[in-house]
């Protein structure tokens, strides 16, 4: 019988795949949200993570991102 | 007003947060470690600079700057008048940025001080900003005009026939200083003293101003330039410290200029030396000089040039004038030589005239006048010296020179220039540097121990006349290889990130890449930096090139250069931080950097100057030349990681030049690279274990030796306790790697780290 | 001009919409016949001139044998766009094409030709009209009108005075441009924001073409509308108009163009009399699509800052769009693109590309000439600072695995494919079957896996 998730599919290079899976493996269980590492580049994750991984991400960006200041 | 004060305040939100994870690298553990760390924001909102208010004159087109209530001034290069203004701005103001078209420039009372004491009067400089304004001067920047230059430049310290004067031009003010207990006490009261508070009264040339083309040569100057009279008392000259301190801006606030009177030095010997005739100095060498001598005696003070645009012939010229004996002061050992060697090439001065006094070389002058070349850290040390290095010393302590001459001065700490100072008695001190990192809280001690900056050359504007080279700067990407990527991001790992983003395969084929492309396309020669010890030998080994780093003898050291200079087969090889600036590789043009002291600006700027020294002719070089880029530097950077927070800030000071990065993403190129090493994965997770298992202090910074350079030593002494890198247990690192390519094997490997302790003691025994 | 996503149609688009009816109405003024004749392509001219005495039906055939062979596109241009106007008329009949002379644009062309060009007023002479204004000041006059109307359209803080403009109007002008959730402050649309980085033409053709759509609403007829704008375009910049030989329709309209710059309204002691600028002359310009090329301001150095030689208020509105703005002098806007401000942009929905655009075609003349007129490593990093906004894809999917059979995962996987909903499938040598498919195709697959079953 299949079977069918409903999910947010993501789609990214392989370092932000690898920052996704860290991020989500730094989560305790209950708030851990990725269903599926489909492949290097490829997740399936719970679909109410969107904005989480969002500013996880820009969080990062902005960590590893000198801005001259004024 | 630019008083390059810095908001403290709690920086933005996502800033700051940026800011915590920054790790425990960012502490200055580089030569100097004196860079402000300017990271600390504002409130992060721009403040409203609404000067839209300001009156344009009708002519404005003509005229070539703005200039804002608050200090900040814009340049167009475009106008016809750039040259001038650029002179007159470089005088009063300092540099922000310049780029192609417009500079941008910051009014504060230090640069006031320097543009006072070069012999500019509060009135011309507001006259003549005021010519080259498009609009009506601001009020605000009139008044801070008055009130920064109200005091300077009013008192000079003068060293005549060895008796010290405080001389000025307006006799309330040395009666104003004379009211202070200190300075009353230590004056010398003539015979015979007459009505005029008992002044000396003379008469001294006025200033020939060196920017007094066209627009500047005007009324205000021609004034400037007539007799003037100055009035004079004598002080004791063991107290000329003391007054000098009553004199800072925290105490009296009339900062006494330095200026030495060399023609009318009959009590020191001359010295027999001239510029040899082949030694031209180029038009910007000349006008840095001519701020120096600008009214007939010699000014203290800094002169900056970018590497590689001869500051050596600039000193070598200064020594040439003054003709006195002359303490010329280098950071290092290697430098040391490279003096001694450029005093012989542009000047006709007598062997016997010049010394070298280094733990190597301890030789003295004959006759009674020369030239010492040595290190800040031979003459500051405080330990025990040799019998020899003592008698030396003493030497140094008691002559009277005419020069000190002190080369690199931004990366000498205050304790050791106050030493030095202290310890050495000079009529003129010439300070020489090429990144003068503005942010740099230590400008204000080279101000007050050195002197002003008396001249600051536009790098843009030296390339663009063929004098440096033209340098193709680009940012290479790296993406992290997955497993690479994956292991940085882990917790546990937070003290290899560094070894992870250096050794990232992707980076190692970059670099790979990129030595193969200039040593075979193009036939260049190339220098690989990093500053990690880890990555070095790993890059070195496996691309099978030579590399220097701080414990290389001196003997490999030079057979290791010697063959990149002629062999045609060493034509790439690998430099940790001793190649900074105590290398000199003229034959290089290509610099790849593998890994860097985290955001660094001065050391960027270090790295590119290796490579700005202008090789071919003259004609090519120019702009539209044939080999307009003929000089390349390359950052490579693995993406995602902390090394792009670094490498743009590194990059800043840079780009203020008028230098851009171009960013390149992808090399190898998609459809090539399976010849270059770590293509196979096996290979990438073989090289991934070595680094995760060598130890976390093995993978960090290297630490250099004495041998290498004695300021980073002393530096990296204060600094010891937050060290544990060399702590000994780590040798095994070590073990598995000979030094460059060295035949039998394990032959000159290092046995072991040296204990910080050890190498202190070590460092003693030279003197011992 | 950035490509953007509002079709500034031009002038002559927008008369060629008009219905048939309006059309013909608009040639019985022989004015507009010449108006409408000189903003034609040059084949298209030629070919009504040549029609012009002839009252006779042409076939298609004979008239393709007056151009070259490889004029045939431009050919082709030329009939579309006559066709379009209503000047020629097309009739097919047994699979023959001919074309016909509109009678009535014919006979007042050639009442034109016989007559010469009756100008629908002739400009008053300047001993009546005092005080007229040197054309710096009508110039200036112009910016400044348009430059208020724009920061009032953008419901900018920087505005100095309210024009005239009814509020209703500009309600009306901000459709598109500018939202308002209630109680919030009004904030500007994506279009709004790539309208605000247009030229100062393409602008100004958007504001002119909802004037017109608008005019129904107003009760005005747009066909009245166009030809007074069509007037109004052949006038001479500087010269003045007596506001007596307007209609009164046209005298309020007159009153709405001076808040937009196109004209300047002057009052002498007996007549009062309107000055077209070079604004309102300009829509000629436009009518024949060649952009009237506005000299650049903006230098941008390798170092990201960016100077512009400009004392517009708008023009820095428009900076602050995509840099952060440090100085303002009398005549210099000093800023500096950073990756925060771009970021900004990019939640506005500015792409990098616009903003480049902006920067290039607005390079002030110093930098024009150079190769590239904004620095290579500005343009790349603007580039790569939004793809690295964009490298993270999410698409709300579902996930399907647990096949039976080989088969029927393969059917499942085509027919995914076949909507254009397949996201992700297991590669072939993986022994998992697993396919992702978009959400919205989620329905069709459920039947489609339940109608294999």
């Amino acid at each position: 019988m299949v079977n069918a998730t409903k999910g947010l599919f993501i789609s990214c290079d392989i370092p932000m795949a690898q920052f996704i899976i860290n991020y989500n493996n730094s989560l305790p269980p209950s708030q851990k949200f990725i269903i599926h590492v489909l492949d290097g580049t490829h997740l399936f994750v719970q679909q109410h993570a969107a904005e989480m991984i969002r500013s996880a991400i820009s969080e990062f960006r902005d960590q590893n991102s000198y801005e001259k200041p004024t | 007003m630019g008083h390059g004060e810095k908001s403290h305040r709690p920086s933005k939100k996502h800033k700051s947060s940026a800011k915590e994870s920054i790790p425990v690298e960012d502490y200055e553990a580089y030569v100097g470690g004196e860079e402000l760390d300017d990271d600390v924001r504002g409130d992060g909102e721009v403040k409203k600079r609404d000067f839209t208010k300001l009156e344009l004159k009708p002519d404005h087109m003509n005229r070539p700057l703005w200039a804002c209530a608050d200090g900040r001034i814009f340049l167009e290069t475009f106008s016809a008048l750039y040259k001038q203004a650029y002179d007159f701005l470089i005088a009063i103001a300092e540099p922000v940025c310049r780029p192609e078209s417009m500079h941008e420039y910051n009014l504060t009372p230090h640069s006031l001080y320097a543009a006072v004491s070069v012999g500019l009067e509060t009135q011309t400089i507001i006259s003549v900003l005021d010519k080259l304004s498009k609009t009506k001067l601001p009020k605000e920047m009139i008044d801070f005009i008055h009130g920064s230059t109200a005091n300077y430049g009013k008192v000079k310290l003068v060293l005549k026939k060895n008796r010290y004067y405080v001389e000025s031009p307006f006799p309330e003010v040395l009666k104003k200083l004379l009211r202070d207990d200190v300075i009353s006490k230590s004056r010398i009261i003539p015979e015979g003293a007459n009505g005029n508070g008992g002044f000396t009264i003379s008469k001294t040339l006025g200033e020939i101003a060196a920017d007094s083309s066209g627009l500047l040569n005007e009324a205000e100057l021609a004034a400037a330039a007539e007799e003037k009279e100055t009035h004079a008392f004598e002080i004791d000259p063991s107290q000329v410290e003391k007054v000098k301190e009553r004199c800072l801006p925290n105490a009296l606030n009339y900062p006494m200029l330095e200026e030495y009177d060399f023609r009318n030095d009959t009590v020191n010997p001359d010295l027999d030396m001239e510029l040899k005739p082949q030694a031209q100095p180029r038009p910007y060498q000349e006008k840095s000089l001519s701020k120096m001598f600008g009214n007939g005696r010699a000014r203290s003070g800094i002169i900056v040039l970018p590497c590689g645009a001869g500051k050596s012939l600039v000193g070598v010229s200064a020594a040439s004038r003054i003709k006195k004996s002359c303490l010329c002061l280098a950071t290092n050992a290697v430098s040391v030589d490279q003096w001694a060697f450029q005093f012989k090439l542009w000047s006709t001065i007598r062997d016997e005239h010049i010394c070298r006094f280094t733990s190597d070389s301890k030789e003295r002058f004959r006759g009674n006048a020369g030239v010492v070349v040595t290190t800040y850290n031979m003459v500051a040390f405080g330990g025990k010296r040799s019998e020899e290095s003592e008698k030396i010393i003493e030497e140094i302590r008691n002559r009277e020179w005419g020069l000190l001459l002190m080369d690199e001065v931004h990366v000498v700490p205050a304790q050791m220039f106050r030493k030095v100072i202290a310890i050495t008695k000079s009529h003129c001190k010439l300070g020489l540097t090429a990144t003068l990192v503005r942010e740099d809280e230590r400008i204000t001690d080279l101000n007050f121990l050195i002197g002003p900056k008396l001249y600051e050359a536009n790098w843009l504007d030296l390339v663009k006349g063929g004098f440096i080279a033209n340098v193709q700067c680009a940012e290479v990407w790296c993406p992290m290889t997955k497993e690479f990527f994956a292991e940085y991001l882990k917790k546990e790992n937070s003290k290899k990130k560094q070894a992870l983003y250096v050794m990232n395969p992707n980076k190692f084929r970059a670099c790979e890449f990129l030595i193969r492309f200039h040593e075979q396309q193009r036939g260049d020669k190339i220098i690989v930096f990093a500053d990690n010890l880890f990555a070095l030998t790993e890059y070195a080994m496996k691309l099978r090139k030579p590399m220097i780093y701080g414990a290389t003898s001196h003997v490999e050291r030079t057979k290791i250069l010697e063959a990149f200079k002629t062999s045609r087969d060493v034509n790439t090889v690998f430099l940790s931080k001793v190649g900074d600036n105590s290398i000199d590789i003229p034959e290089a043009n290509v610099i790849i950097q593998i890994s860097s002291h985290a955001g660094s600006r001065r050391q960027e700027a270090q790295r590119l100057g290796r490579i700005l020294r202008a090789k071919g002719k003259l004609r090519d070089r120019m702009a539209g030349g044939k080999e307009e880029y003929n000089a390349f530097f390359y950052s490579l950077v693995s993406t995602d990681t902390q090394e792009m927070y670094y490498s743009t800030k590194r990059q800043q000071f840079l780009i203020d030049q008028g230098y851009s990065f171009k960013v390149i993403t992808s090399l190898p190129p998609p459809d090539s690279g399976a010849d270059l090493s770590y293509h196979r994965l096996d290979e990438q997770l073989h090289l991934l274990t070595k680094v995760l298992t060598a130890g976390d202090d093995a993978v960090g910074l290297e630490q250099l030796d004495e041998d290498v350079d004695d300021i980073a030593l002393h530096k990296s002494r204060r600094f010891s306790g937050s060290m544990s890198a060399m702590s000994g247990a780590n040798g095994m690192v070590y073990m598995e790697y000979s030094t460059g390519k060295n035949k039998n094997g394990k032959g000159q490997m290092k046995s072991k780290p040296k204990d910080p302790a050890k190498r202190h003691h070590l460092f003693k025994k030279r003197f011992a | 001009m950035p490509q953007v996503r509002i079709i500034a149609k031009n002038f002559m688009d927008m008369v060629a919409a008009l219905p048939a009816m309006k059309l013909d109405k608009l040639y019985d003024n022989s004015f507009i016949c010449e108006a409408i004749l000189r903003s034609l392509p040059p084949l298209a001219k030629k070919y009504v001139l040549q029609m012009l005495c002839v009252e006779l039906p042409v076939n298609s055939k004979s008239m393709e044998e007056w151009v070259l062979p490889d004029g045939a596109s431009k050919h082709r241009v030329a009939i579309d766009r006559l066709v379009q106007l209503r000047i020629f008329t097309e009739t097919k009949k047994k699979g023959d094409v001919t074309y016909t002379l509109n009678p009535i644009f014919q006979t007042n062309l050639k009442k034109l030709l016989v007559y010469g060009v009756v100008l629908p007023r002739e400009p008053m002479p300047s001993s009546v009209t005092v005080r007229r204004p040197s054309s710096e000041e009508l110039e200036a006059f112009a910016l400044e009108q348009w430059e208020c109307f724009l920061l009032q359209l953008i419901n900018s803080s920087q505005t100095e005075r309210p024009s005239n403009i009814s509020s209703s109007m500009m309600k009306t002008f901000q459709r598109g441009l500018v939202t308002q959730r209630d109680r919030e402050a009004p904030r500007l649309t994506e279009s709004g924001f790539q309208f605000l980085l247009m030229d100062t033409n393409a602008q100004l053709w958007y504001i002119i073409r909802e004037y017109i759509t608008s005019s129904e609403e107003r009760g005005i007829d747009s066909a009245d509308l166009i030809s007074f704008l069509l007037e109004l375009s052949f006038h001479v910049t500087g010269e003045a108009y007596n506001i007596n030989t307007l209609t009164e329709v046209q005298k309020n309209t007159i009153k709405d163009f001076t808040d937009l710059g196109l004209v300047k309204l002057q009052q002498g002691r007996k007549e009062s009399w309107f000055i077209p600028t070079r604004l309102a002359t300009n829509l000629s310009v436009s009518l024949t699509d060649t952009s009237s090329r506005k000299q650049g301001f903006v230098v941008v150095e390798t170092n990201f800052r960016l100077y512009a030689y400009s004392s517009s208020k708008l023009h820095c509105e428009i900076l602050r769009l995509f840099a952060r703005i440090e100085y303002q002098l009398p005549n210099l806007i000093v800023g500096a693109i950073t990756k925060e401000s771009l970021y900004g942009a990019f939640d506005n929905c500015i792409t990098a590309e616009q903003i480049i655009s902006f920067l290039q075609q607005n390079a002030h003349p110093r930098v024009a000439e150079r190769i590239p007129s904004v620095p290579e490593n500005v343009t790349d990093q603007i580039r790569l600072w939004e793809t690295d906004l964009n490298r993270v894809e999410m698409t709300t999917a579902y996930y399907y695995d647990e096949f039976p059979s080989r088969d029927l995962f393969d059917g499942a996987v085509d027919y995914a494919r076949s909507y254009n909903g397949l996201l992700w499938e297991a590669p072939d040598d993986s022994k998992k079957m697993r396919l992702v498919v978009r959400a919205e195709n989620h329905g069709h697959m459920r039947e489609y896996l339940s109608g294999q079953k």
